[in-house]
């Protein structure tokens, strides 16, 4: 009875009645119980949606912890998004919409992205570029991004975007992991209104790799040495030749490095079937997004949520994707809302970072804006406080009576959406969601076993789905981990999590040395190691802490190397070589010198202590700490 | 001995024929310029030129062989003669041999030599050798030359005075028609009775000539006697009569475009359209969106169509499509700067909504004219929709009108309000329209709405109105007020309604041009005449297509720039006039595109430029309409075999025939005047400032035509323009077309002036290149006889020369013009004259 009058007393935020009536997926428990019971005929109807040149014999084989889609059938991801589209009669309808900070746009239809990819195969085709062979792509959010990646997936090569942001090491050691035959890199991305040099990162990147380098020049057009080309120029010079590569349902689409706990980034590989049918039915079914939407993913093509939700699924539905490159906040506040209100964007998706940064502006500036076009807020990225929530509920969707605000989590490693709020159901403050068609998810101890509600432990998958990793490139070893970690037979999404009683997720944060700033996922290991390779640096260690914005910060404790003195200019210079080696989004927001760091009898770097005197907590069982 | 020896044409059109026959199932260009070794625009040319005899057949993929077989040659000893004369001379030779089958042509040229007379040899190629044969005929008496020759290159004069002596004696002609610099000497060849068998002849460059000549001749008149000894090779007989004055050829559709048609039946439809048209007319109609439906599609008697109808054009033009369509785009625009920029139907909605928001604030309101005088552009189409709208009246006024026709026609149609650019490009440099704008409106209180060029303004204003809600209209409520172009007099004022044109227009993009899903159309059309607005603006946006306006000149700055914007922006069908296609004939090989269809409107297009239009481009759609009717009244749609030279068969809704001038139904072949009985949804619903043409329940077109038995019809020229020499009735295109099968011919016009049986044709003719002055009267001469020969027995037409003929901006020649200019009379009206005319220079 208590408990019952605690529910109802909880917050609930319920999307419009005319949107819940209009969703596309109106009977979820009905869905989601199919999806479960049927997988096969839940997948494989969704999936002969798209063109199978050779038609799948088998659904799903799942040996644990493999598992394989779409068996015998061949397809290919890109030309389901470009010749599909334009063979329907999309031929003019736009595709995509860049927008730049300045606001100057450039349209390109389904017919002209078929065109220029057509080009760009052919080109990339010339430089050797076969099924199977790896592409590196470091590129601004620009069309031309866009194009790198369809092009390469167009000839059943494998593409592996590297955030053009990211620092020199990183992208050597992804250049080096992946095994990449062709980088095709820009000279330079434009933020705040300046340029950001991309070129000198590349350079120094790739110094003595043997590898074919295209430039996508803006900056200004440079005399290029042997084995380097011009992006326009490989693309207008040669014809529209090259026919798509049909490819097996399970051959690699892509890699995306993301980190982990251990310091070597992690190659995730999505194939073309499964990654394919998964993003584009949460597209639909999550997103609720309709033929003629607008579709807005604020992110950039370097993470997952730019492959699937800028790229892969809308082009792959029709819609029509805006990419923007810039600041959220620049040249105002009111940028974004401003896009919204112009191209009448139906459907966004953010993360809670840029939320929390709306909210810090205040509701003025989405109030100043025509947001009437704007059905659905998408969130993920990190745990979305409620505060956000009821924020962006009120002041980006009016409340509920205008749109909806849909919370969700997922991986990298996930494709897509897996916990989340779907339209038809209520969201609840500090709750993701619940999990979506297809997901099993469930809450557990060390052990493996279930957790009661409303008590925290590790988030874990039951099963898997199509858009879900099929391995980690190179190190298949490394795959299988994540299905061994808990015991069980499940994929532990290394993040801690209570349930409660109505099936709602509350993600609470990582269960291993990862941090999650502003969304993005960097392992401790890549920072503490970006320091100690600097002349100045003996040990360090680097922990997360609470951040307004980004959700969590960076910290780095460091001790120096003997005849070595602190000073503010070494703190400086110890926080750009951060930011060379591993990319602005690592910078660490403070630096302190230490003496000595905490460690365990072992060796262990203690970052528990670290943290708990920083939050000024408990540190907790000390017993291992070296005296 | 083995002597190396270069392929001609001709061996190498015998080795492509050999090859093609060894392949049934096709071959394709580049195999055949591997065969030949040449390159792969030779390769074309030779498979063309045997397309255009019959010889081949081409296809979706490449030629095959045709039903025509060459002719085996069999006069080998001849074929001799010709290496015998090669051998002496080392110079270009010829051998023009009588067949039954015509004039077969042989030619021996050095290696590496350019052929000179081109790729292909036309036909003239062989007259030629023929003319050269009657020059020389009987002997080959050497003319006072000087037997050694002192003068060098370094003397022109002299050089040049030996040359006129050549020239003086008879034996041998300039080749400057067929290619520039040359000169010919040819030889009659006799058999052993006496009898002619051909001509062998020899080209070498006209400034050598003089000094060849001696040697030439001499050479020439050996080798010639060799044929009296041979056995000829088949009785020998004249070359067939000249061709008839015009050739009918049946040709069909490619079949993929034939069976992919929108519409594949036509006879029937036709039928329908007449007898049912409430099924018919009512049935397509029912796509649109009508406020309030029609209670009787046609009422016969007024002529008025969807009677009781609600509905507004630029409702169905673009908020019928959303949302479906809001992404797609609906509008590409090419300004004069070379900006190309995307509207999708989202876009042009809202801001034709919000435009159409700010004239109803300036006082705009229903059954208003809103005069437009703005280049083809997107503020333009804005002004258009917004106009519509609003249920008022658009008058556009095309830029290029002076002030005082800008006036005259502002004060005619009583306009609220001006929508004007202050500027436009033409050929990249920007017009002032300001200083225009401002003298046609002096001491007029008539408010402007400017679009200031290269700013946003006008837009940034748009946006700013509130967007407005479509004004339904009765169906009969007018659309548009626009003015023809002024070919005959003082212009009318042509109106048309929001619900026939909508339909009518619509229908003939769907099922005469063939417009599917997901293409881009194109019009070169000024958005501002009858042509742009149908199918520039309203009826692309009708079906949900897309369309592009491109505001300077189509060839601007280059013919290979219109090519390529063609194929950039995936062009599939192409809506131009026999103006911009001579203009890109004459300008010589197309680029490759992916046009599927040309259309082709405003006047007649005459064979030659329809076969150049299917080899270069794509396959045509001639189509014959007036601004009255607003869409294409009669035309060969896909379902039907097209006959070059005639325009077609009536279309759904119309019903044509040829009158004499009271209007007796003429037979099949007659010439008369064209007149139609029944007109389709998209005809005029009044008519400002002109007689009215229907007259005793028939339309008068105005137009000369005749037609066939299978009621195909064949404009002749404007009824006005029709010349009566001595018996005959010639009218001004069907002279025009038989100049311009003549090789040498870019452009003609035809017209008819006092003289002494009635009237004399003068033919004004300007030349592909650009023709030396002392070889005019030469040039005139052929085409004279050329004239001749295709129009049967009529005085012989004057020939002048021009640099550029006099046309409307639509493209329509001003005949009234050259004939004012000769006879020294005032010209009158000439505000609709194109800008570039400048004075037609007549020599």
């Amino acid at each position: 009875m208590a408990l019952e009058k605690l529910l109802r007393a909880e917050e609930r935020l319920w999307a419009p009645e005319h949107l819940r009536q209009q969703a596309n997926l109106q009977d979820f428990q009905g869905e989601y119980q199919r999806s479960l019971e049927d997988p096969e005929g839940f997948w494989g109807a969704w999936a002969r949606r798209f063109h199978w040149e050779k038609p799948f014999e088998k659904v799903l084989e799942w040996n644990l912890p493999e598992h394989r889609w779409f068996l015998g059938g061949t397809t290919n991801a890109a030309y389901n998004a470009l010749d599909r589209q334009v063979a329907r009669g999309l031929r003019n309808k736009l595709a995509l919409l860049y927008l730049s900070e300045e606001g100057r746009e450039e349209k390109l239809t389904y017919g002209e992205l078929l065109d220029r990819v057509r080009r760009l195969a052919t080109g990339l085709r010339r430089l050797g570029v076969g099924k199977g062979d790896r592409v590196v792509i470091y590129m601004p959010l620009t069309l031309e991004g866009v194009m790198a990646m369809l092009a390469t997936a167009y000839l059943g090569a494998i593409h592996s975007v590297v955030y053009a942001g990211l620092g020199v090491s990183a992208l050597r050691e992804r250049i080096l992991d992946a095994g990449a035959k062709v980088v095709i890199a820009g000279d330079v991305s434009y933020r705040r209104g300046k340029g950001v040099d991309l070129r000198s990162i590349v350079e120094e990147a790739i110094k003595d790799l043997p590898l074919q380098v295209v430039w996508f020049q803006r900056a200004y057009k440079a005399e290029l040495p042997e084995g380097h080309h011009d992006f326009q120029e490989l693309l207008w010079q040669t014809p529209p030749e090259a026919r798509a590569e049909m490819v097996e349902a399970e051959h690699p689409l892509f890699i995306l490095y993301t980190s982990g706990s251990t310091g070597k980034p992690k190659g995730v590989v999505h194939v073309h079937g499964g990654y394919m049918v998964g993003t584009t039915y949460h597209l639909r079914t999550f997103f609720d997004a309709k033929d003629d939407d607008v579709f807005w993913a604020t992110s950039d093509i370097g993470w997952i949520v730019g492959h699937s939700y800028i790229v892969y699924a809308p082009l792959l539905e029709g819609l029509t994707s805006v990419l923007r490159e810039g600041a959220p906040d620049y040249p105002d506040p009111g940028a974004f809302w401003q896009v919204v209100e112009r191209y009448r964007v139906n459907i966004m998706f953010t993360a809670p970072t840029a939320v929390r940064m709306f909210m810090r502006f205040g509701p003025e500036w989405p109030a100043k804006y025509d947001l009437s076009s704007l059905r659905l807020l998408g969130v993920a990225g990190e745990p979305l406080n409620p505060e956000a929530l009821r924020w962006a509920y009120e002041h980006l969707a009016e409340g509920g009576r205008r749109g909806f605000v849909a919370d969700n989590w997922w991986q990298t490693e996930l494709g897509g959406p897996t916990l989340g709020t779907p339209l038809v159901l209520p969201a609840k403050p500090g709750f993701a969601g619940v999990a979506l068609p297809g997901v099993e998810a469930g809450v557990v101890d060390e052990e493996g076993r279930p957790v009661p509600p409303g008590q925290g432990g590790l988030l874990v998958l039951r099963r898997p789905f199509p858009h879900m990793m099929r391995t980690v490139w190179g190190n298949h070893e490394r795959y299988l981990q994540y299905w061994r970690e808990v015991p069980g037979g499940v994929y532990a999404a290394g993040d801690v999590a209570s349930q409660d009683e109505e099936g709602y997720f509350s993600v609470l944060g990582r269960a291993d040395d990862v941090l999650n700033v502003a969304g993005h996922r960097i392992g401790t290991a890549d920072v503490e190691s970006a320091l100690v390779s600097h002349p100045a640096v003996a040990e360090a260690a680097v922990i997360g802490v609470p951040d307004p914005l980004k959700g969590e910060a960076i910290k780095a404790f460091v001790v120096l190397r003997l005849g070595q003195t602190p000073s503010e200019e070494l703190k400086e210079g110890l926080v750009q070589h951060v930011r060379r080696e591993l990319g602005p989004i690592a910078t660490p927001s403070e630096i302190v010198f230490l003496d000595k760091l905490p460690k365990t009898r072992s060796g262990k770097i203690l970052r528990r202590l670290l943290k708990a005197r920083e939050l000024g907590k408990d540190p907790g069982d000390l017993s291992t700490l070296e005296e | 001995m083995a002597r190396k020896r270069s392929l001609s044409t001709v061996q190498a059109a015998l080795r492509i024929l050999a090859y093609l026959a060894e392949h049934p199932e096709g071959v394709e260009v580049k195999e055949v310029a591997r065969l030949l070794g040449k390159s792969l625009s030779t390769a074309y040319a030779l498979l063309n030129s045997l397309v255009e005899e019959g010889f081949a057949v081409k296809t979706e993929r490449g030629y095959r062989a045709g039903s025509a077989k060459p002719v085996p040659l069999q006069a080998t000893p001849l074929e001799e003669a010709l290496e015998e004369l090669y051998l002496r001379t080392r110079e270009r030779c010829y051998l023009a041999l009588l067949t039954p089958e015509g004039v077969r042509l042989k030619t021996r040229g050095r290696q590496g030599q350019p052929h000179p007379l081109g790729e292909s040899l036309p036909e003239e190629a062989h007259a030629l050798a023929l003319g050269k044969v009657l020059l020389a005929h009987g002997a080959l008496p050497l003319p006072p030359l000087r037997p050694r020759t002192p003068y060098t290159l370094t003397d022109p004069l002299a050089l040049e005075e030996e040359l006129a002596r050549v020239r003086e004696s008879g034996l041998a002609a300039e080749m400057e028609e067929y290619a520039q610099g040359l000169s010919g000497l040819a030889a009659p060849l006799f058999g052993p009775e006496g009898q002619l068998l051909g001509a062998l002849g020899v080209v070498v460059p006209a400034r050598r000539f003089p000094f060849a000549f001696s040697r030439l001749a001499r050479a020439l008149s050996e080798v010639a006697q060799v044929s009296a000894y041979l056995k000829p090779p088949e009785p020998p007989s004249l070359a067939p009569p000249p061709e008839p004055s015009f050739r009918v050829e049946v040709l069909e559709p490619p079949p993929p475009l034939r069976e992919g048609a929108n519409l594949r039946e036509f006879a029937g439809l036709h039928r329908a359209s007449l007898e049912d048209p409430e099924a018919f007319w009512g049935g397509f109609a029912r796509e649109f969106h009508w406020e309030r439906p029609w209670e009787k599609v046609l009422d016969k008697e007024t002529k008025r169509w969807f009677v009781g109808g609600l509905t507004n054009a630029a409702l169905n033009a673009l908020d019928r499509h959303l949302p479906e369509r809001a992404q797609q785009v609906a509008l590409l625009t090419l300004d004069g700067e070379g900006h190309l920029e995307k509207w999708t139907y989202r876009e042009l909605q809202d801001l034709s909504a919000r435009l159409a928001g700010v004239l109803k604030g300036l006082g705009v309101g229903p059954g208003d004219r809103v005069a437009l005088y703005l280049p083809t552009g997107l503020e333009a189409a804005l002004s258009l929709l917004a106009t519509a709208r609003l249920g008022a009246v658009h008058v556009a006024l095309p830029v290029g009108l002076g002030p005082e026709a800008l006036r005259e026609r502002l004060l005619q149609s009583q306009a609220r309000l001006l929508i004007a650019a202050d500027g436009y490009f033409r050929r990249g440099q920007l017009v002032p329209l300001r200083p225009v704008v401002e003298a046609a409106l002096k001491d007029l209180d008539l408010p402007v709405l400017w679009h200031v060029r290269g700013s946003t303004e006008f837009l940034e204003r748009a946006s700013e109105g509130s967007p407005l809600e479509a004004v339904p209209v009765p169906a009969q409520h007018p659309l548009f007020l626009l003015h023809t172009s002024g070919s005959t007099g003082i212009p009318k004022g042509v109106v048309h309604g929001h619900g026939g044109y909508m339909v009518g227009v619509a229908w003939a993009l769907r099922y005469l041009f063939d417009l599917k899903p997901g293409e881009v159309f194109h019009t070169t059309a000024d958005l501002f005449w009858v042509v742009g607005h149908s199918f520039g603006l309203y009826a692309p946006l009708f079906l949900g297509g897309t369309s592009l306006l491109v505001e300077d000149r189509p060839d601007h700055p280059s013919p290979a720039a219109f090519y390529e914007r063609l194929k950039r922006l995936g062009v599939d069908i192409l809506l131009t006039s026999p103006t911009v296609l001579r203009a890109l004939r004459r300008h010589g090989e197309a680029r490759p595109t992916a046009l599927r269809l040309v259309g082709s409107v405003g006047e007649a297009l005459a064979p030659e430029v329809w076969r150049w239009t299917r080899d270069h481009l794509a396959w045509p759609l001639d189509n014959w309409w007036q601004t009255e009717l607003g869409a294409p009244a009669l035309a060969t749609p896909l379902a039907l075999p097209a006959k070059p030279g005639y325009v077609g068969v009536p279309l759904p809704g119309v019903e044509a025939r040829v009158v004499d001038a009271e209007g007796h139904v003429l037979p099949p072949g007659a010439k008369g005047h064209l007149v139609l009985l029944q007109a389709g949804p998209a005809q005029m619903v009044n008519l400002l400032g002109g007689e009215n043409p229907w007259r005793g329940g028939l339309y008068w077109t105005g137009d000369l035509a005749t037609w066939d038995e299978e009621g195909y019809f064949r404009i002749l020229g404007r009824s006005e323009e029709v010349i009566k020499v001595g018996e005959a009735r010639l009218g001004t295109a069907e002279v025009e077309a038989a100049a311009l099968t003549h090789p040498q011919v870019a452009e003609a016009a035809a017209i008819g002036v006092p003289g002494e049986e009635g009237e004399e044709v003068v033919v004004f003719v300007v030349p592909k290149k650009e023709v030396p002055e002392d070889l005019k009267p030469l040039l005139a001469e052929k085409l004279k006889a050329h004239l001749l020969r295709h129009l049967g027995p009529v005085p012989p037409p004057r020939i002048l020369f021009a640099e550029r003929l006099p046309r409307t901006r639509s493209g329509k020649i001003l005949r009234r013009l050259l004939k004012a200019e000769l006879l020294g009379m005032d010209p009158g009206d000439t505000s609709g004259l194109e800008e570039e005319y400048g004075t037609g220079k007549a020599s």
